[in-house]
């Protein structure tokens, strides 16, 4: 069953830092724990009766709470502590890879089969852009998340999983996740696509379709002779110039068995700022063969498809009291 | 030289394969790897022409290919036993191989849990699962089970992706394991849906096995027994909807949800009990349709269970107690483990049943012990699985007590436990 897909736009009046970036989807699962009936009160809130409760019990050790009530303040703990080591964690990703896109938030028992999904897209990196600020940021992102009710128009949802995954480059090595390389975004459930976009220059903008450097596409060859681009193979070179996503949908449906291509710059041409091809060359895969007939696979989208899922290993399980 | 051979090798797997038998390599990746299937594959179908002549399963932990030790954790290979009749070895260039690369998830199981009810419905795990891993191997059975298990769900999904009429060809995709208590259907059925999720792997993304709590489809109020059982299955018509997903439903004890209708009619059951067991026959039919399923159930009493079920199950298989040849397998990877950790020192080599009939049973100093333990594996005959597992451990808690022991002191104290639990068992039956 295709579960419901909904869209909402947050537009911010500049770029984003990678740091508010991350603390951006810390106030999104902050906010989600609570709406979504994972956590009784605001995370913040819940925080600081937890500190507040727990110098009580150290001054009066002997006074211990009942057992109902002692089961609640662990299960408390042990979220609170969740996550915070979860916060931690996308802090720390984001710093050491800023080229995050993504970041999908899943409540439900399993990350296949979730309940429902959040997915976050983040907006391109702009060193040049003049930053938003994280206070005023969170203020925006919070305006519209309460204004409009984006977190909980949907149906009641009991105590259940959460999960977070964040796309990132290929060869990231993010401390707390793990790499889900098979992993897709659940079509099942109920889906939510929070898009944060950045008013920032257009020259900004890693869109490759908008480049009109000369590029090399080589050692291009069909899946059924090797499922790996073979350096050693002899290259099959096009140089394209001007490749407009027209151009290199036409160009590329000729290789539609191909799974992998490998993609050079060429020696002396100048790939424009925002190009993000790390070394001689990047392994790009594929999900959907290309063809004539999808237009708007241009040159960032075979950039972008290098990413692949990494699961924070901290799972958040919801109580109620 | 080894390019060379690895050129061999290459010419050996293009020309055809006389065998039929197909041998499947498992490839367990480490979680933090990334490194592309295709790679893994090109670098451990190198391995295995080095490795040239295999007797049996084997596990290799440990590579000289620099690329593979940084993202290999074992490579293995599984249920050769069936394969490897004539006892002379497999060169597996010269045969059918099938690799298999996989990550284990460690996720704990998730709970599926109705909305107004706030009970736990099912539990479930992303396949494959840490939780399960191995039990496929440490269950052993003589007859080729397993195998015979395996062979039913490929040709399932031959079935399906051939598009077979089911109108004409019909299939249930449903198992039923019966037999006594602690002879590992459960166990079987779980390492069943994570073995498929493995061997599959090119088939489906991935895999869940959902395990149904069937008492609490039963509601407190009359009549919504019936409407519970719906629900969870249009759940599992949820999860059966994406085609890269493999779901392994397990039904454990099914004779809950599938007792025979004849004896509610007498009057002891109220009609609820009724209800449920219609619900579930009309949506175990529903399941037929969906390509990416498998239904397993387990059930003690197989008398107790309605009619209309065992008909709809495909495979209806006895899980009887273990004979003795399984006894000593279970002995003999109890033993060896307590090797591994250090509790029976100095280690010693123990005999496979295969190499005591080669020796003819013939006592000496080496075969000794395995001779021994031979003799204890014929007396524990009529112990469940379960109970065989447990002994090595009731030993060495009711007559050793120490740190390590010798492998004789051990088999002595092994013997003396079968001893009490056959008297244990005695005591209760009086």
């Amino acid at each position: 069953m295709a579960g419901c897909t909904k869209q909402v736009d947050f537009v911010f009046d500049g770029g984003l830092q990678s740091h508010t970036r991350a603390s951006l989807i810390n106030e999104v699962i902050k906010q989600l724990m609570y709406q979504r009936n994972q956590i009784p009160l605001q995370f913040d809130i819940l925080k600081q009766q937890m500190t507040v409760s727990e110098a009580k019990h150290a001054q009066n050790a002997a006074a211990r709470p009942l057992n109902g009530l002692n089961q609640t303040h662990n299960k408390t703990k042990n979220v609170i502590s969740n996550l915070d080591q979860l916060f931690e964690n996308i802090l720390k990703a984001f710093e050491i890879c800023p080229e995050i896109q993504q970041a999908l938030i899943m409540l439900g028992s399993t990350p296949v089969t979730p309940k429902e999904s959040y997915l976050i897209r983040l907006p391109h990196i702009c060193p040049e852009a003049e930053n938003v600020s994280l206070k005023s940021s969170k203020q925006a992102l919070f305006r519209h998340l309460i204004a409009e009710e984006v977190l909980s128009g949907n149906a009641s949802l009991g105590p259940t999983n959460v999960y977070l995954v964040l796309s990132a480059p290929h060869s990231s090595a993010l401390p707390g996740f793990v790499p889900k390389t098979t992993f897709k975004v659940p079509s099942r459930g109920y889906c939510l696509t929070l898009n944060m976009i950045c008013s920032q220059p257009s020259f900004c903008a890693q869109d490759l379709t908008m480049d009109d450097t000369e590029v090399e596409i080589s050692g291009v060859e069909p899946f059924e002779r090797s499922s790996f681009a073979d350096i050693s193979l002899p290259e099959v070179a096009c140089h394209i110039k001007s490749p407009s996503p027209d151009k290199m949908a036409r160009l590329l449906s000729g290789f539609d068995a191909c799974r992998y291509l490998r993609v050079r710059q060429a020696s002396g041409s100048d790939m424009g700022e925002g190009l993000k091809l790390e070394g001689e060359m990047e392994k790009i895969q594929f999900n959907t063969p290309l063809t004539r007939s999808t237009p708007k696979v241009g040159y960032t989208r075979l950039v972008t498809c290098d990413h692949i899922w990494f699961q924070c290993s901290t799972v958040i399980k919801g109580y109620r009291f | 030289m080894a390019v060379m051979m690895n050129g061999v090798c290459e010419l050996a797997q293009a020309l055809p394969c006389a065998e039929t038998a197909v041998y499947h390599i498992e490839v367990l990746k480490k979680p933090l790897s990334v490194l592309g299937e295709s790679v893994i594959k090109e670098r451990v179908a190198q391995l295995i022409c080095e490795h040239k002549c295999v007797y049996g399963d084997f596990t290799l932990t440990e590579f000289d290919d620099q690329v593979l030790s940084d993202n290999i954790l074992s490579v293995s290979l599984s249920d050769s036993e069936h394969l490897i009749l004539d006892r002379k070895g497999v060169d597996l260039s010269q045969s059918r191989v099938e690799l298999h690369v996989y990550t284990l998830n460690d996720d704990d199981a998730g709970t599926e849990e109705m909305d107004e009810e706030q009970v736990s419905m099912a539990s479930q795990w992303m396949l494959p699962s840490a939780h399960f891993h191995g039990q496929w191997e440490s269950l052993v059975f003589d007859e080729a089970i397993k195998e015979r298990l395996l062979n039913y769900a490929t040709t399932t999904l031959l079935f399906s992706d051939k598009k077979v009429n089911s109108a004409i060809i019909s299939w249930n995709r449903v198992i039923l394991l019966h037999g006594p208590p602690g002879t590992g259907k459960t166990t079987l059925c779980k390492a069943l849906a994570h073995k498929l999720c493995i061997r599959l792997s090119e088939r489906f993304n991935c895999g869940q096995l959902v395990e149904i709590n069937s008492h609490s489809l039963f509601s407190k109020w009359f009549s919504e027994s019936g409407k519970l059982v719906t629900k969870m299955f249009q759940r599992l018509h949820d999860y059966m909807d994406d085609p890269e997903l493999l779901v392994c439903v397990l039904i454990d004890e099914v004779e809950s949800l599938t007792a025979a209708r004849k004896s509610c009619l007498n009057g002891n059951e109220p009609s609820d009990a009724i209800r449920v067991v219609n619900a579930v026959l009309t949506q175990i039919d529903q399941l037929k349709k969906f390509p990416n399923c498998l239904v397993l159930t387990t059930s003690n009493i197989t008398g107790a269970i309605d009619l209309a079920f065992v008909d709809r199950a495909d495979i209806k298989q006895y899980i009887g107690p273990p004979t003795p040849t399984a006894i000593y397998k279970i002995y003999l990877s109890c033993l060896n483990e307590l090797m591994r950790v250090g509790i029976i020192s100095p280690a010693q080599q123990l005999l496979e049943l295969r190499a005591l009939e080669v020796m003819r049973f013939m006592e000496n100093a080496a075969t000794r012990p395995s001779l021994q333990l031979r003799e204890i594996a014929i007396k524990s005959q009529g112990l469940s699985g379960r109970t065989l597992r447990k002994l090595p451990f009731m030993a060495h808690a009711m007559f050793i007590q120490g740190p390590t022991a010798t492998v004789d002191l051990f088999l002595h104290c092994l013997s003396q436990s079968v001893d009490q639990q056959f008297q244990d068992q005695a005591n209760l039956a009086a």
